[in-house]
């Protein structure tokens, strides 16, 4: 048999080009043939939980910034402690060298450390008064820095406070001075005294204010973290406590194991390790995925998870393939499902807090979830089931 | 599918609508089976879903839908050599029908719908008759509005075999429709 004459690229380009006597007739017969509408609602279903997990995974993304720099701020805050509480221990040794020109520069960091001590704790200052109550002669003080400063400025201006007399008399004898007043606020000089002490006395007010909030704002974030992980173990647990176990057929999940659903059901016709599309609980490892597209669950295929390590049955889920699909009254009673149900967009994360009240308006494809009997359904319109899922427990 | 990618299932229902009746035709005239082609339809949108996550844009993107329907219908193919259907291009008896759902759905058949054309059903015909590589390239073509150099690409072969392939079977199509 002899091959065809071939054409001329002329007829090719014509078709290529979609101006061809062919295209035409092709395309005025297949107008008419489409996909069948029976296969649309399990693909939508199918492509819905997929892109759930992306979206939870983007909501965690938008937090990756706010979160890397709030924890950038208390490494900061840290470093900057450490920091001024050395500065302060060889302010303390090499105060008569200190130079008016380091003073200055240390000085702008007062505002930032006077509004850290707004928020002091007030045991912390409690503290710290004790200290002083103690004498303050054994300790170590920033605050003596701004004393002795004082009498140098005294002796070039001799236009002093009422209470630099009594500390000019401690420091004359090399004793370290009592505290000069009991806040921060009671160190700053008045209007006379001359420029450098002011200077002076800036960074000791500075150093004590960082020394006293430091560790209090650091323990106020570490107490509000600890509070915000109590209360998310507390809501986790009212919500695990409401969520009953479901049962698929008779088996308990939970407690039915592999062995017993290849009793019951025989071999799986389809058995995937490394399935992920359906979302994992936290804290438990990839799950052994069964299949059933026949044999077991007449209104549709039956996908069984299997947890690796216990083996035992952890979810079940069947995806409607009866036309037209499951109405939510007939699945109701099929499954005796009872109040109270609640909804969730298929866009927001599984069992997670405060689900909407059945009558909130919520768009399509939605679940609803009944925690007495610990189903999830999938609807793609009001009276559409698409898929009925069982949890052992609702930490998905 | 980017958008989709980032979790947007209005994005997934924009594509399919779009794709699923000219890939479904791919399907249905590459293996000739209603209930296969279903399947097969089926199994590309899920294989879609699966690999959303490393879907990169590196090529148009029914460019790569079709590439994945080409290897889920070449895999059947190969899994199913019994499958009614004649790859050969030379059969000796020219004038014998194929099976009817080579060129047909079921409820495109003429017998269940008389109002059938028959251009259509002749062009259905000279199509089912085709080669499987050149009657791919031709749909690729007519119903993924593919490229040649996007038809090599989905298909694996060079440009000047896919043009080969075209030329060869607009001359069968055109005997079939001598009078179109």
């Amino acid at each position: 048999m002899s091959e065809p004459d071939r054409p001329d690229d002329r007829e090719l380009d014509a078709f290529l080009e979609r101006r061809s006597d062919i295209s035409r007739a092709y395309r005025a017969d297949t107008q008419t043939q489409t996909a069948p509408e029976t296969l649309d609602a399990g693909l939508l279903a199918q492509a819905a939980q997929p892109a759930v997990l992306a979206l939870r995974a983007r909501r965690i993304q938008r937090w990756r910034v706010p979160l890397t720099m709030a924890a950038s701020l208390v490494v900061v805050v840290g470093v900057l402690r450490l920091t001024r509480d050395d500065a302060a221990a060889r302010r303390q040794t090499l105060a008569p060298q200190v130079t008016v020109a380091a003073a200055t520069a240390t000085a702008h960091a007062a505002p930032v450390a006077a509004a850290v001590e707004a928020v002091v704790d007030p045991a912390d200052r409690t503290q710290e008064d004790k200290r002083k109550d103690a004498g303050g002669a054994a300790l170590p003080s920033p605050r003596i820095d701004a004393a002795k400063k004082a009498e140098q400025g005294e002796s070039r201006h001799p236009a002093a406070p009422a209470e630099q007399p009594a500390s000019r008399g401690v420091l004359g004898e090399s004793l370290p001075p009592p505290p000069v007043a009991s806040s921060t606020s009671k160190l700053a000089p008045p209007p006379s005294a001359a420029a450098p002490v002011a200077a002076d006395e800036a960074p000791s007010a500075a150093t004590a204010a960082a020394r006293d909030a430091a560790p209090s704002q650091g323990l106020a974030a570490e107490s509000l973290s600890k509070l915000q992980g109590v209360a998310k173990r507390a809501e986790s647990e009212q919500r695990d406590n409401a969520w009953q176990a479901a049962r698929y057929q008779g088996m308990a999940l939970g407690h039915a194991t592999l062995d017993d659903i290849i009793r019951r059901w025989g071999p799986a016709q389809s058995v995937d390790q490394s399935h992920m599309q359906t979302p994992l609980p936290e804290g438990r490892v990839a799950r052994r995925l069964l299949e059933y597209s026949s044999g077991v669950d007449a209104r549709g295929t039956v996908r069984m998870q299997v947890d690796t390590n216990s083996q035992a049955l952890a979810s079940v889920s069947v995806s409607v393939t009866l036309r037209p699909a499951l109405a939510l009254k007939t699945v109701e009673a099929q499954e005796k499902l009872t109040p109270p149900a609640t909804v969730r967009a298929a866009d927001a994360p599984l069992c997670a807090a405060a689900p909407e009240p059945v009558d909130r308006d919520l768009p399509y494809p939605q679940y609803r979830i009944y925690p007495a009997q610990g189903i999830y359904l999938l609807l793609t319109a009001p009276d559409t089931v698409v898929e009925i899922r069982y949890f052992d427990v609702c930490n998905y | 599918m980017m958008q989709y990618r980032d979790g947007r299932l209005a994005a997934f229902e924009t594509l399919y609508r779009r794709h699923k009746d000219p890939l479904y035709r791919y399907l249905l005239r590459g293996c000739a089976q209603p209930e296969t082609a279903g399947e097969l339809f089926q199994d590309v949108w899920a294989s879609l879903v699966r690999v959303r996550a490393t879907y990169e844009p590196r090529a148009k993107f029914t460019t790569w839908l079709y590439r994945l329907a080409h290897n889920r219908l070449i895999d059947h193919l190969r899994l199913a050599p019994r499958a009614p259907l004649s790859l050969t291009p030379d059969d000796d008896d020219d004038e014998a029908p194929p099976p009817q759902a080579l060129w047909a759905a079921e409820h495109e058949r003429p017998d269940v719908q008389a109002q059938a054309a028959e251009q259509g059903l002749r062009i259905r015909r000279a199509l089912a008759q085709l080669p499987l590589e050149q009657r791919e390239a031709f749909l690729l073509h007519e119903e993924g509005g593919l490229t040649l150099d996007e038809i090599a690409e989905v298909s694996g072969v060079g440009r000047e075999t896919v043009k080969s392939r075209l030329r060869y079977a607009l001359v069968k199509l055109r005997e079939a429709l001598a009078d179109v």
